[in-house]
Order: structure tokens, then C-alpha cells, then sequence
């Protein structure tokens, strides 16, 4: 183990144990107000731009546009195939094949 | 109890299909993880607390940044905030738990485990979840070690385009939200955009620049968005969504 690494090992942890548990144990939460449930249901939505963008351009320094061809492949192969494994697959494919072509 | 027995084999069933889900994104994990320069204990014990797919990415992608643990512990809580709708609303679901039970639970509550818990008929007795969290966690903690590993041996050119996954991932989901509604690229694009703008031209911290950006789209998008698009999300035996 990275000794650095600790405190965020145990921060991360706690954060999403809190994140799952309390509701449990505060019986409150199960009405919470509906603005804030509009807000907190629309947060995985947003967060999924968030993650993609602009990381997606900073994977590949050597050549930026490698990155939303990746995710190009796995929108398409998530829109007409579905699930997870075929659009990651697919996309990893995409983006090997592009690098032994043209790098 | 013979009724509880059978219940953890009928959650056992339905986790099984979870850890084959799993095995993959945690192979990806483990990759990224090594690539980011943590090492097989980290990545395994990472795996192993937090198990919570999206955050853990998240959290070593800004790591490899250079970003500050509050930070990053901040935008993990933030990714995990949804989780406070699931468990409010599976507590609902389950009939009769103990308080370790709850805390057992709570713990393994992902976005797969709920969403199999929560469309099933009726209530839930505490040995199903226990039945479709354990193998859930296992194939995630699993996968992570076997994509450590695996890690070690890729060719290069097969390494680096293995950092396209996670991307992948995110926009698969992303997609499967967009099958529901075409507004919901809206909010992620906005939240990408403002995410971009922030990072890139703004130069602030990405920690926080994520944080703002999920907070200024959400909250757009709780504002603006029609109810129907809100209540397809709705998840928890709603009282207040009922007129």
C-alpha cells in the first residue's frame, strides 16, 4: 500500500458509505423535499458530462481527436447494441486499430 | 427461515448476472488504477471500501491530476449523492431489517443492486440483498486485482488505448439515459461544457470545477426539465409525485 494513499482510501469509503447508509437509519429522508429530489435525480446525469468532458481530451496528449473517436465508437455501438461490454470493447478496438494505422 | 434461505438463492441468482457485469468495469478499473500509479494493494483495497465503480474512476483520474484529497473526496461524495435516493428508497422495499442488516446493506447499494432490488415484486427480505450484494462485490473487488495483473502483461499500443474505457463507460450510460430522453444530452453536454470551460480556460482546480459543473447542470435541469423526464428517474415510492 501507498502510505500517501491512505487518508483518501478512507475518505472515499466513508463518503459513499454515508451517501448509502443514512437514508437507512433517518427516517425523515424518505420524504425529502421535492426540489431536492428533482436536483439529486438529475446529479448522475450531469456528473456523466462532467466525467467525460474534458478528460476525454486529455488521454491521449499525443493526439487529442483519438479520444472522441473512442467515445464515437462506444455512442454508436451503446445506441444500436446496448449494455456496456460491446460499446467498452468496441471502443478500445476502435482506438487500438486507429494507433497501429496511423501512429 | 426456510422462506429467508431460499430468498438469499433467489438474490444469489440475480447477483450472479451482476458479477459478470462487473468483472469487466473492474478489469478497466485495475488497468487505469495501475496506470495512475497505484499499486496492487491499493487498487484491491480500493475496491474492496469504496465499491462504487464511477467514483473510483473519478477519483484516480484526478489523483493522476495532481488534485487535493478533499477534493477528490468532495467530488466522490458529489458522484454518490444519488445513492441517498436509492437508499431511501430500498429501505422502503425491505421488510423487517436489523440494524446491521441496514448497515450490511447499505454498504453494498449500487446503482445494478438497487435496480434489481427495486423491480422486483414486493418486499425484499435482507438475505436477497445479501444474496445479490455478495457476488456483486466480489466480481467488482475481482476484477479489479485481475486488471492489475493484466496490467503488467498488455503491449503497449493495446495500454494506452485501454484509457479510452472509461470514457467509453460514461457515454454508454450516458446513452442509455438518452434512449429515455433526448433532453438528458442536454444537461450533459451543459455540465461537459461548463466542466471544459472551467478546466481548460479557467485553469480551476478539476475537483471543484466538476463540483460546480454537476451543481450548475443539476440544478438547471431541476429547474427547467418537464416532469415526465423527473419522474422517469423517480425511485422512491414517491408521496410527494402522486397528483
Amino acid at each position: 500500500m501507498t502510505p500517501e494513499l491512505v487518508p483518501l482510501l478512507i475518505l472515499c469509503a466513508l463518503v459513499t458509505y454515508l451517501a448509502r447508509a443514512v437514508p437507512f437509519f433517518l427516517d425523515w429522508m424518505k420524504r425529502l423535499p421535492r426540489g431536492i429530489r428533482r436536483f439529486l435525480s438529475i446529479i448522475p446525469i450531469a456528473a456523466l458530462g462532467a466525467l467525460i468532458f474534458p478528460g476525454v481530451f486529455m488521454e491521449f496528449t499525443f493526439f487529442p481527436p483519438l479520444g472522441l473517436i473512442g467515445i464515437a465508437a462506444a455512442a454508436a455501438a451503446a445506441w444500436f447494441a446496448g449494455g456496456l461490454i460491446i460499446p467498452i470493447g468496441g471502443s478500445i478496438l476502435v482506438v487500438y486499430l486507429t494507433l497501429l494505422l496511423f501512429f | 427461515m426456510a422462506k429467508n434461505s431460499s430468498s438469499f438463492l433467489s438474490g444469489l441468482q440475480l447477483g450472479i448476472p451482476i458479477f459478470i457485469g462487473y468483472f469487466p468495469a473492474a478489469v478497466a478499473f485495475g488497468l487505469v488504477a495501475r496506470s495512475a500509479g497505484l499499486l496492487f494493494g491499493d487498487t484491491v483495497v480500493f475496491s474492496m471500501t469504496t465499491f462504487a465503480g464511477a467514483s473510483q474512476f473519478f477519483a484516480v483520474n484526478l489523483l493522476r491530476s495532481g488534485a487535493l484529497i478533499l477534493e477528490i473526496a468532495l467530488g466522490v461524495f458529489l458522484v454518490n449523492l444519488r445513492h441517498v435516493l436509492f437508499s431511501a428508497s430500498l429501505y422502503q422495499k425491505l421488510s423487517n431489517p436489523g440494524r446491521a442488516q441496514k448497515a450490511f446493506i447499505a454498504f453494498g447499494n449500487t446503482d445494478e443492486v438497487f435496480s434489481v432490488a427495486s423491480t422486483r415484486e414486493g418486499k425484499v427480505t435482507p438475505a436477497f440483498m445479501a444474496g445479490l450484494e455478495i457476488p456483486a462485490w466480489s466480481g467488482w473487488v475481482i476484477g479489479s486485482a485481475a486488471g492489475f495483473l493484466v496490467g503488467t502483461v498488455l503491449p503497449e499500443d493495446l495500454q494506452i488505448s485501454v484509457g479510452i474505457t472509461l470514457y467509453a463507460m460514461f457515454t454508454s450510460l450516458l446513452i442509455q439515459e438518452v434512449k429515455r430522453s433526448f433532453r438528458y444530452l442536454g444537461i450533459a453536454a451543459l455540465s461537459g461544457l461548463i466542466n471544459t470551460v472551467a478546466v481548460l480556460i479557467l485553469s480551476i482546480a478539476p475537483g471543484w470545477a466538476f463540483i460546480i459543473s454537476i451543481a450548475a447542470a443539476g440544478g438547471i435541469g431541476a429547474l427547467i426539465l418537464p416532469e415526465e423526464d423527473i419522474s422517469g428517474q423517480e425511485i422512491t415510492e414517491g408521496h410527494t409525485y402522486d397528483s
